[in-house]
């Protein structure tokens, strides 16, 4: 039951805290699921995200594998609820006043504030997420060959994915 | 919404090239009002102006159409199309498009045309049906590529953009509403590459020799997207259109002066040696104007272009179009004088935009007749414009797939432009990243700073 509960008060925290979408809320979702509960260790963490990245379907839904690995299914799908609800209905309260402030300050200096704000927490996670995986050279050359391939083309992300899992499966890494 | 990594609105010689460079890199939907062949391209009798014999040199077609100009071009400009003209009619004949050859001392070489304002030689034509044998070549390529749609009777109404939107980022192109013509529903295509290659403007004149489609709505979907126009007051006449009641904008190529065709008045003068030294084979706005000062001066209907001093054989052979159309109306023009008036023929201003393509509206390309690089000036040199299509939608496709790149570097750059953005990123950054503090405790300390920074101040006046 504590365990429950910690999950839907993480994870509706985080949901409010997601500020240029799931990726950015990462690295608090693993300091507090791996550091602070336990709940998974460190590669199961970076497992889960890659199956999250890979499934179809939004990239948030790793809560509810970590959800899952901390609580079972009913961790599962209270992570799930935990993480929606609190933004979806955050945001149907924003988009009634976001449309009538056009010209409010408030609205230009979210727009144009938290930018930076969400650039820095999407490489936060990506440092972190790269730290718990990549262990030797040749998986710091593989992320930052992808990292090439998606900032300069515009590949369809599941070529790329196959692609990397294929040498995975083969051994290389 | 359907989205696409490229929309083109057009289906002419530009449009059609831009698709096929781009669809090696992405999705592409070509847009089109009619058929895929009902463009002005289809309708282009002359020819290609290219460089591309010994006796021609790059230097004197630039000068032909700087003079033809009448000091309005972009030199640099008409240098690099005319430059890169070659590499791209290599192209064209890779696609299957074979140009009129004949024999020289038993060596068989491009037949080139001669046209008004050219000082060589130097227009590469498939008979006198140029115009259909490119867009037929480029339509069967495109019909080949599996990345392009090409959406038949779906007319571009509108742009949209992201000052449309109300979006508090910096405008931009995100894409077109679309009308599908069967079944009368607006479409929404977003893009964020929309190409405009719809053409000229021609049907806003009574007279003119373009199709039914060239209504200028390219220019008017830009200006209402605020973009930049310009040149729009230099429209083109061709001095010879045919003068026929039922004939509707049956244009008697320029080709015909070039092969020894005389314009007479109808007392059967050769007036034009009156208006200048180079008679019938003047630039085409000194033939429009003089056509129009002798129609008004004699009060006659139209002049006549006669070319009956060349075998009726020659005629056939080398303008079976324009010698079949004239038949059909009761002209024989190997035996009689054609009557023809000037009609809006060209568009030589437009959308400006860069020797890339690129208008001042990100995200926003136009190419072919509808855009303005500088190369017309204020007249266009006969057979130029096939070249312009070919040359500014190669670039254009480049720079266009490049945009990705860019965007995502501008981006970046936008999002951590000067100091305090770059220190707002590192903060939140070092703190989640590497310290790995609580998020809650990071957001409260950079948050407020954010939005100190990014408040509007009012300008100091």
């Amino acid at each position: 039951m504590k365990t429950l509960v910690q999950i839907f008060l993480l994870f509706g925290s985080l949901s409010l805290l997601s500020i240029g979408g799931g990726n950015s809320v990462l690295p608090e979702m693993h300091r507090q699921s791996v550091g602070k509960y336990h709940w998974l260790t460190d590669n199961q963490f970076a497992d889960v995200f890659a199956i999250s990245q890979a499934a179809p379907g939004p990239s948030i839904l790793i809560v509810t594998l970590i959800g899952y690995k901390a609580a079972g299914v009913l961790g599962g799908l209270l992570a799930t609820v935990a993480v929606m609800l609190p933004a979806a209905i955050l945001v149907y309260f924003v988009t009634l006043f976001w449309q009538h402030a056009e010209k409010s300050p408030l609205r230009h200096a979210i727009e144009k504030g938290f930018a930076p704000l969400t650039v820095g927490l999407v490489l936060a996670s990506a440092y972190i997420m790269g730290k718990s995986t990549d262990h030797d050279w040749r998986a710091y050359l593989l992320t930052g060959l992808c990292t090439l391939v998606f900032i300069f083309t515009k590949t369809n992300p599941l070529i790329v994915v196959s692609i990397a899992g294929l040498i995975g499966f083969l051994g290389w890494i | 919404m359907k989205e696409y990594d490229f929309a083109v609105i057009g289906s002419g010689i530009a449009g059609l090239s831009f698709a096929l460079k781009a669809a090696k890199h992405g999705s592409v939907a070509v847009i089109t009002k009619r058929k895929g062949a009902d463009t002005n391209t289809a309708w282009a009798q002359g020819g290609i102006a290219c460089v591309t014999s010994d006796e021609d040199s790059f230097e004197l077609h630039v000068s032909d159409t700087l003079e033809a100009g009448a000091g309005l071009c972009d030199e640099a400009v008409v240098r690099m199309i005319v430059t890169e003209g070659p590499e791209r009619i290599r192209e064209l004949a890779e696609l299957g498009l074979q140009f009129d050859e004949r024999e020289v001392d038993g060596h068989r070489e491009l037949d080139l045309g001669k046209e008004g304002g050219h000082s060589k030689r130097r227009v590469l034509h498939v008979q006198d049906v140029t115009g259909r044998q490119i867009e037929e070549t480029l339509l069967r390529e495109l019909g080949r590529q599996s990345h392009v749609q090409l959406l038949e009777n779906h007319m571009a109404v509108d742009l949209i953009t992201a000052a449309k939107l109300g979006f508090a980022t910096e405008d931009r192109c995100l894409g077109v509403y679309v009308l599908d013509e069967k079944t009368g529903d607006v479409e929404t295509i977003g893009s964020d590459r929309i190409v405009l290659a719809t053409g000229g403007c021609g049907k806003v004149y009574l007279y003119t020799t373009n199709p039914d489609v060239a209504t200028g709505d390219g220019v008017a979907m830009a200006w209402r997207a605020g973009v930049e126009i310009a040149n729009m007051e230099f429209i083109q006449f061709h001095p010879t259109c045919l003068f026929h009641p039922e004939a509707k904008s049956f244009l008697i190529s320029e080709a015909v002066r070039g092969e020894g065709g005389i314009l007479r008045n109808n007392r059967g003068e050769d007036f034009m040696k009156r208006y200048d030294p180079r008679g019938s084979l003047a630039p085409r706005d000194i033939v429009a104007r003089a056509i129009d000062a002798e129609i008004k001066r004699s009060g006659a209907k139209c002049v006549f272009l006669d070319i009956t001093n060349k075998p009726a054989e020659f005629i056939r052979e080398r303008f079976p179009h324009i010698y079949q159309t004239c038949l059909r109306f009761g002209i024989d023009m190997s035996k009689q004088a054609i009557p023809v008036v000037p009609a809006a023929h060209y568009q030589c201003g437009g959308i400006k935009t860069d020797i890339n393509g690129a208008t001042n509206l990100p995200g926003l390309y136009a190419i072919g007749e509808v855009a303005c690089t500088g190369l017309h000036g204020a007249n266009r040199l006969a057979s130029n414009s096939l070249l312009e299509g070919l040359v500014v939608a190669h670039r254009a496709a480049a720079a266009a797939v490049a945009l990705t790149i860019t965007m995502a570097v501008k981006t970046g750059r936008k999002c951590l432009h000067g100091p305090a953005p770059i220190l707002l990123f590192l903060a939140s950054f070092v703190m989640n990243g590497i310290f790995r503090w609580p998020l809650l405790v990071a957001l409260a300390i950079v948050g407020p700073l954010s939005l100190t920074w990014a408040w509007p101040r009012k300008k100091k006046s």
